[in-house]
């Protein structure tokens, strides 16, 4: 069956790919946005299982099937470590801070008005912003905490006179 | 026709019948994940609610055998960021279920899901206030004079600090698992949560507190290749249902976060990661300085090889940090999640943690 690529030919396959987008997600994480992790990597995912698919369309025995998967899983933990040594890196924690703040100065100013439209929206309705509730729920939690610390006192002030009728 | 032909044929046609099976229960499995993703039932195992403070329960799990401990354990999870059923998963892979078989009076603190109203919580406010309320509640519901804290997590430098600002607290033992406790060994979340680089206070002041996505963005990030794990394992292991029904419980815990409030949040990342304060002994909650050498009970540290939310040894520098005699570490093979939920967490996390509290627990 010459059209067949052999295991050692798939193998071959999917490691290039996975070299592929390797480079493309390190290029990626220096560069605002940040990737979805997931989202990036289920296509190579895809892609390297399509040759262990084919494999079993060919009828690979068990064993074949059992050293794909050891070599699938030894490679992701290759370049597992290999991200790791380039995210503890102090410019990629630089790089990963500047993007939080711009991030942040970009997100912050619509989140704020966003907040603002909301309350002022929920104050024309005539019902209580997300502040207000906030502010009652501290309150409430509050008022059980001194009740708690009243509990606390008339148990004490209970042992006490226990402690007294026992003498 | 050889001797043997015919024996190889039977077992020929064995092992092709075989096949098919699982092969029918992967394309089953594989398209019950994917067109009928049912809510996997998780937190099963009979409990009461013994109090509550704000968003925090107590629960507690009654020992089911005859003649339990008579030191109930208390477990203190990681505040916000998950969900604590990962301790009660699924029946045969629940951490809880393990200990109250094995005759511990097991109770567990939900901190509960946090919302805007919570952005006040401190630090000092679980560690001062909500933690020994909770150790007084359970010694009043479970009628002992002491209790074991077991942290996890973030739960660890928590049930830690409050040991150590309470040391004629009754603590029998402090098990601190997958705790933080030497923050300048933490790894990647140092480096990412350097104060040079990492501007808690604008993320505070933007989003109030610390929104799930973002932090669920930090964790994919610190393991950018662990979707891919799983979901090789998964599509190795669709033919086997016990499998496939742990991913789906595990899986929904893995992507269910929960917010951190903000100025526990902000707390947290100055003094704990920037400032490292706990393990110097600078660091100071409800006017008081923390001194885990203050620290006098049984503890027993246990962590995890290749944890990198918690490295192992930013978790172990709490032995070398308390005063007790009695202290234990252990250091077992797998990650932070494998300490409590999975195969390799029931043959040997559980059993260390269970055997060395009953030796302590009479």
């Amino acid at each position: 069956m010459s059209g067949t690529p052999s295991p050692e030919e798939l193998i071959g396959q999917w490691r290039q790919v996975m070299t592929e987008g390797m480079e493309a997600w390190l290029a990626m994480l220096t560069r605002a946005p940040q990737p979805d992790v997931f989202q990036f990597w289920m296509p190579f995912f895809n892609q390297s299982m399509a040759p262990l698919a084919q494999l079993m369309s060919q009828g690979a025995s068990s064993e074949v099937l059992r050293f794909w998967k050891g070599f699938l899983d030894q490679g992701i933990e290759s370049w597992a470590k290999a991200l790791e040594q380039a995210m503890t890196s102090e410019g990629f924690a630089g790089a990963f801070g500047k993007y939080l703040n711009q991030y942040l100065g970009a997100v912050g100013p619509a989140h704020t008005e966003m907040k603002k439209a909301n309350e002022e929206y929920l104050r024309a309705l005539g019902l209580p912003s997300r502040t207000q509730i906030a502010e009652m729920a501290s309150q409430i939690s509050w008022v059980e905490s001194r009740i708690e610390e009243l509990e606390a006192k008339i148990e004490q002030v209970l042992a006490g006179l226990a402690a007294l009728r026992a003498d | 026709m050889t001797e043997r032909e015919p024996e190889l044929q039977q077992e020929v046609l064995r092992r092709w019948q075989e096949e098919m099976v699982a092969q029918m229960k992967r394309v089953s499995n594989a398209m019950d994940l994917g067109l009928r993703p049912s809510e996997p039932d998780v937190g099963q195992t009979p409990r009461d609610l013994v109090y509550r403070k704000g968003k925090a329960r107590l629960y507690r799990y009654r020992a089911m055998t005859p003649t339990p401990h008579p030191v109930p354990l208390l477990m203190v999870p990681n505040l916000g960021i998950s969900r604590p059923y990962i301790f009660d998963l699924h029946p045969g892979n629940s951490f809880i279920e393990y200990m109250v078989k094995q005759g511990f009076d097991f109770s567990l603190l939900d901190w509960g899901v946090f919302g805007d109203e919570d952005n006040r919580l401190t630090v000092d406010e679980c560690v001062v206030e909500i933690l020994p309320m909770l150790v007084k509640k359970l010694l009043q519901a479970s009628r002992a004079r002491e209790v074991s804290l077991l942290g996890y997590c973030m739960g660890g430098p928590l049930s830690a600090c409050y040991v150590a600002l309470h040391p004629e607290a009754p603590v029998r033992n402090l098990v601190n698992m997958a705790g933080p406790i030497d923050f300048e060994k933490a790894g990647l979340f140092t480096v990412w949560m350097d104060k040079r680089h990492f501007n808690v206070e604008k993320l505070v002041e933007t989003f109030g507190g610390m929104p799930a996505n973002l932090i669920r963005s930090g964790f994919k990030l610190l393991k950018p290749t662990a979707d891919l794990t799983t979901l090789s394992n998964l599509w190795w292991n669709l033919g086997n249902d016990r499998y496939v029904q742990g991913f789906k419980a595990l899986n929904r815990w893995s992507n269910d976060y929960v917010p951190i409030p903000g100025t526990f949040f902000k707390q947290w990342v100055e003094e704990f990661y920037q400032g490292n304060k706990l393990v110097k002994g600078e660091l100071y909650l409800g006017g008081q300085r923390v001194d885990l050498s203050r620290i006098r009970c049984g503890v027993l540290v246990v962590a995890a090889e290749t944890d990198y939310i918690a490295p192992a040894e930013c978790v172990r520098a709490l032995i070398d940090a308390v005063a007790s005699q009695d202290k234990e570490y252990v250091e077992l093979p797998g990650g932070h999640i494998s300490l409590i939920a999975g195969r390799q967490a029931a043959k040997v996390a559980w059993p260390t943690v269970s055997d060395w509290l009953a030796q302590r627990s009479q």
